[in-house]
């Protein structure tokens, strides 16, 4: 033991305590039940319901927010405990009525339920009394039933100190205490986000998910004219309520066969939320969140946890589709491989293989990447096959290789929820990373971590931040390295780590010569007082995170300025140390992993260079055959090798290319010259109008595997439903089209595919599905052992000696600059309610009524300018083409600076119907983000593209928790201890402050 | 050379086709279940015959206006009464111990036939009933029957006190 653990006594047994435990906590982690309901595994103590009760030397307290202290001595079980647990669990039922077997949250894990049967409750003490409020219904997706709350404020505590969306509070000053919404309207008006953290903690029925309702009971559909009796009747006849749980409990085991609950991966953004799926039938009655997850716990966004509408939707493929002439005809999937074969077989002899290209999907499992690179290398015998990283996050990637060695964050999100300083670069994660956003929004507000966000719009961060600077765009190489030298001048560099762990400072710090502050506030903008202030942060700080996305990526000198990042990480000592390091935030749920499973033109699984002649004979070796030399093709040549003539197929899974690639005018030209375009997708989707056969996939809930997420962390997604209609798992689609070019694979699961990529790639050595079971979960590198690595860099840096590498690198400044035609700056990016070009989130009535158009964000400056309003219709126009959209004025942009949500695949829409083919120099990463524009305006106001119903638009209301002082200081409320006549600090006081 | 075309020429049977297939559907359930069928068949015209599928019919087609005027007699006083103490002699059903109850249930019916007995029919008079009360079989029962007033006497108190 050390000296911050010791052993503490509850009810004569002696249990083992560490600092900072609470009684409850205690006894939780030694399976010594305490029945609580306000308490929740993912929040603070909120000290509402008094059902903890304990004594604690001859005094009750609350087990939730009492400190446990050695040599404690507690009693859980006297016959005092007892009475002031049944005195508080009768105060919750004057607020909430128990008819169970008829309440659709009867599935055994109803906290109220559970809580009331322990304690033995046999009859109402306190008559129950409906609140005079209407249910909210207001919401498309969830419904808030006054008459069933109890006030226990987990809602509270949930959206206000875990979500940080600041929505819901408890007005404890009216007569009838209730959840308010902002300043009390109704929650379809406020700005709540949907991202259901209330909905998930309420222990009760009285925040409930509408998909729920009525459908989980076997009598729950019953009419509210016949339920309403009903629950009268059982009221007046009951003969206590320890019958009636029986009941309700014989119910709820019946539920068990006809629910389905399926854990699952999300498959949204690249933060890897795990979460289980309930369905009935193929209706999926509710997205239920659990503690055990390890990324998010209970936390979701609006996506994940309302956006699975498409799944079932009528406009999915569900037979294969050849090209006949003017229009698509349904096949079987006989004729479709058979076609698709003898056309590669063809094309393959008349050009050779390299006249073939590969395109994976990020959204697909590792298994399928694996199995697609698997498919070009040794049945096509090319290296040409490239995913969606490309796009975003490439430049990130090559910076992290050539200083630190590993391409991945450096750490989880704990290291980020504890770091001292988050510094977020050219990114929107309250947008597009939005549960990884709430730690860093609950640490800031609870914990006193720093923040600083350097961006080009006043986002959700950078309106909580500590600092935001507004650099100009493309110039973030320069502050940075600007910073880098002010610290390193200051004497502020880590010269111990300098010294032990990285190579090539001397050169370094010579290149940093003319960043001088007066250089970098010429260039950038930003005055020399922010910019020490933000290195003086860094200085300050107890570890250093650095988060950034596709605001430094998309430049063309997008790989330099992440290097940047990575040396002024080095150089101030924040790689291999907790709650520090480098972060590029994934944007999709599995980019990182097709990264990691070979979709590259360069690498085989686990970033072996195809060049290594060793690796090469690993692989040829499993495989059989002899592999090409050379890197392929990446994204970006194959299309210039369309026009070029050197390739003339491709086959792409589960990416829309035709809205995603920059340029697209251009790429839609090139799909229109090649000689075989097989598109495989869940949906008819712009790319696949340009294919000769398409092929309908089944998306994550309808199959086995595994994604690796922005942490590095690999886990399992477990197949919910069978595949609509005849369409089929990815990996199947490719075993299948492998075997007729003659292959011979004998995969029957998923995992017989990991299995080997694990034998091929040392550093997935010890990843199987076994270990990855369930809630488990690795984080690459893994050893044979199993054993993973959450935390890198701490020994060494994967290079041969052992040391990280600064690397100097030279500002190139961005392709935009005003002129007289394209005189304003064309930003883009995610929203937070739909995600990439929207063909699954659209088919969400509920995210679709929050969000249905994309918008384009106009500067009050600039609005007033142009004398436009809200709702205007403007045209842009870019050398490459143009589009129309509505407008949206803000103070999010500024001045004349522009930002076009990307969410859309409507071609007069589509930004990328103006953004260039110019690109990263190392990467081939487009620079979507240095566009110049003109804005033509065709109409000055009109219907503005976002409804009021918009969370942008509430009028958010920030407090600490739930407020519960103001509740003991209600004249109605006594203390249990004083009621019943035995003092005990359960009158407000607690050793925990809020 | 392809040009982006959205043309989909799905395969849609004709809804003659779709009831073929359903047909065929339904016939290999027959073919597979043919045993389980027939026996039901048989009990379905049995219950046709005596006019109970007539009523079955009735109530399912009008099933919310038979269940809201159900549940309505139901939410009545007179009936949360027969329901409560319906539930309470269930429950004190419960509570009785079989072993003594069957002890005291043959006591009772050894009493009864005495009582039937023709033989002792004569009026007993004073001196008879004195008489009786010495009599151990009388004096068991009686002393019975007051431990048994006394046991209610104290259930009587405890009720009285946990009202007020």
């Amino acid at each position: 033991m050390d000296d911050r653990s010791y052993s503490i006594q509850i009810n004569d047994e002696t249990y083992h305590a560490v600092q900072g435990q609470s009684i409850l906590d205690v006894a939780e982690s030694h399976d010594c039940y305490i029945p609580h309901i306000c308490k929740h595994p993912n929040l603070l103590p909120i000290q509402t319901c008094d059902t903890c009760m304990v004594e604690v030397d001859g005094q009750l307290v609350r087990a939730c927010a009492t400190a446990s202290e050695p040599g404690m001595r507690v009693n859980t079980k006297s016959e005092f405990v007892k009475e002031a647990q049944l005195e508080a669990m009768s105060r919750i039922l004057r607020n909430h009525e128990l008819y169970c077997t008829v309440c659709d949250n009867n599935n055994g894990n109803c906290v109220v339920h559970n809580t009331a049967e322990y304690l033995e409750i046999e009859h109402q003490k306190y008559e129950f009394k409906p609140k005079p409020y209407p249910p909210d219904l207001s919401h498309p997706m969830y419904r808030y039933e006054p008459d069933q709350c109890i006030l226990c404020g987990r809602c509270v505590e949930a959206c206000q100190d875990l979500q940080v969306s600041e929505v819901l509070s408890i007005d404890w000053n009216r007569e009838s205490p209730r959840v308010i919404w902002d300043n009390d309207v109704p929650i379809d008006q406020s700005s709540c986000v949907s991202c259901g953290h209330c909905v998930t903690v309420c222990p009760c029925n009285a925040l409930m998910e509408k998909s729920m309702l009525g459908e989980a009971g076997y009598m729950t559909g019953i009419p509210a004219d016949v339920l309403e009796p009903m629950i009268n009747i059982t009221k007046e006849v009951e003969p206590g309520y320890k019958e009636i749980f029986a009941v309700s409990e014989v119910e709820a085991s019946m539920r068990k066969s006809r629910i389905k609950r399926t854990k699952t991966v999300c498959t949204y953004c690249g933060v890897g939320c795990s979460f289980e799926v309930w369905t009935k039938g193929r209706k999926i009655l509710k997205i239920e969140p659990q503690v055990e997850a390890p990324v998010n716990g209970i936390s979701t966004c609006v996506k994940g946890k309302w956006g699975w509408d498409f799944v079932n939707s009528e406009e999915r493929l569900t037979k294969p589709l050849i090209r006949k002439g003017d229009k698509f005809v349904e096949a079987s999937w006989e004729e479709a491989l058979t076609f698709i074969s003898n056309k590669l077989n063809e094309l393959k002899g008349k050009y050779g293989p390299d006249s073939i290209g590969f395109i994976a999907s990020s959204k697909c499992t590792n298994e399928e990447n694996y199995i697609f690179q698997k498919f070009a290398r040794s049945v096509i015998r090319t290296n040409n096959v490239d995913n969606c990283s490309r796009y975003c996050q490439s430049p990130a990637s090559m910076a992290l290789m050539r200083t630190v060695g590993y391409s991945g964050d450096s750490g989880t999100i704990q290291d980020i929820a504890s770091a001292g300083l988050v510094i977020v670069v050219g990114a929107n994660p309250a947008e597009s990373h939005p549960v990884l956003t709430t730690r860093v929004k609950r640490a800031h507000k609870l914990f006193g971590q720093k923040l600083a966000v350097v961006d080009l719009r006043k986002n959700e961060l950078a309106q909580k931040a500590n600092l935001h600077l507004h650099p100009k765009p493309g110039s973030d190489l320069v502050w940075i390295s600007a910073i880098t030298k002010y610290i390193i001048d200051q004497g502020w560099e880590a010269k111990e780590f300098l010294e032990a762990r990285v190579n090539g400072y001397d050169e370094f710090v010579q290149s940093l010569q003319k960043y001088t502050l007066d250089y970098a506030e010429k260039v950038t903008g930003l005055s020399k007082e922010d910019m020490i202030k933000l290195a003086t942060m860094i200085h300050e700080a107890d570890g250093t995170c650095i988060l950034w996305a596709m605001g430094v990526t998309q430049h063309v000198g997008g790989t330099d300025t992440s290097t940047a990042i990575c040396n002024l990480l080095l150089v101030t000592g924040n790689f291999g140390r907790p709650g520090a390091g480098a972060y590029p935030l994934r944007g999709h749920n599995n980019v990182q992993g097709a990264c990691d499973f070979g979709t590259m033109p360069a690498w085989y699984p686990g970033y072996q260079p195809v060049q290594d002649a060793k690796a090469r004979a690993r692989f040829e070796e499993a495989w059989g055959v002899p592999l090409p030399k050379d890197p392929g093709f990446n994204n970006h040549q194959m299309v210039e090798g369309i026009f070029e003539g050197k390739i003339k197929a491709m086959y792409l899974f589960g990416e829309d290319m035709a809205v995603i690639d920059s340029n697209i005018n251009h790429v839609d030209s090139a799909f229109e010259k090649l000689e075989l375009f097989v598109v495989q997708d869940i949906f008819f989707s712009k790319t696949a109008h340009f294919a000769d056969v398409v092929l309908p996939a089944s998306p994550s809930l309808e199959k086995d595997g595994t994604f690796v997420n922005t942490e590095r962390r690999i886990q399992r997604l477990y197949k919910v439903f069978e595949p609509l209609g005849e369409s089929k798992p990815d990996w199947m689609i490719i075993r299948d089209l492998a075997n007729k070019m003659g292959a011979n694979w004998n995969y029957t699961h998923p995992g017989e595919i990991m299995a080997e990529a694990a034998s091929l790639s040392p550093m997935f050595a010890g990843v199987s599905y076994e270990r990855l079971e369930g809630w488990n979960s690795q984080i690459w590198p893994v050893q044979p052992d199993g054993k993973d690595t959450p935390l890198l860099f701490t020994e060494r840096f994967p290079f041969p000696d052992g040391k990280a590498r600064l690397i100097k690198v030279d500002w190139t400044p961005p392709m935009f600059e005003p002129t007289q035609e394209f005189d304003l700056h064309l930003n883009n990016g995610r929203l937070l309610e739909h995600f990439h070009e929207g063909n699954m989130t659209y088919k969400a009535k509920g995210i679709t009524h929050k969000v249905p158009n994309p918008w384009l964000e106009v500067s009050p400056e600039l609005a007033e300018e142009r004398d436009i309003r809200n709702g205007a219709l403007v045209r842009l126009s870019s050398p490459y083409g143009e589009v129309e959209v509505r407008v949206l004025v803000t103070d999010r942009v500024k001045g004349n600076e522009l930002y076009l949500t990307m969410n859309t695949s409507k071609d007069k829409k589509s930004v990328n119907r103006l953004t260039s083919s110019y690109h990263d120099k190392l990467t081939h990463t487009p620079n979507y983000k240095e566009m110049g524009v003109k804005m033509d305006i065709l109409e000055r106001e009109g219907e503005p593209p976002l409804p009021p119903v918009n969370y942008r638009f509430g009028n958010r209301q920030p407090q600490m928790g739930v407020k519960v002082e103001e509740k003991w200081q209600r004249d109605d409320w006594i203390s249990i201890p004083d009621l019943l006549g035995t003092g005990g600090q359960a009158d407000g006081q607690s050793d925990f402050q809020h | 050379m392809a040009k982006a075309i959205s043309n989909i020429e799905r395969y849609v049977p004709t809804p003659e086709e779709e009831k073929q297939q359903a047909i065929q559907q339904v016939l290999d359930a027959v073919g597979e279940n043919h045993q389980a069928l027939i026996t039901l068949l048989d009990i379905v015209k049995e219950l046709q015959e005596i006019g109970v599928l007539d009523i079955v019919q009735g109530a399912l087609k009008n099933r919310h206006d038979i269940g809201v005027i159900a549940v309505s007699q139901l939410n009545k006083p007179g009936m949360h009464r027969i329901m409560k103490n319906g539930m309470n002699a269930l429950q004190f059903m419960g509570k009785l111990e079989p072993a003594k109850l069957q002890n005291i249930l043959n006591a009772v019916d050894h009493g009864i036939e005495r009582l039937t007995d023709t033989k002792s029919d004569k009026p007993m008079g004073l001196m008879g009933m004195g008489r009786a009360m010495m009599e151990p079989n009388v004096t068991l029962a009686l002393g019975s029957m007051i431990n048994f007033l006394r046991g209610m006497g104290e259930g009587m108190q405890q009720a009285e006190k946990q009202v007020h």
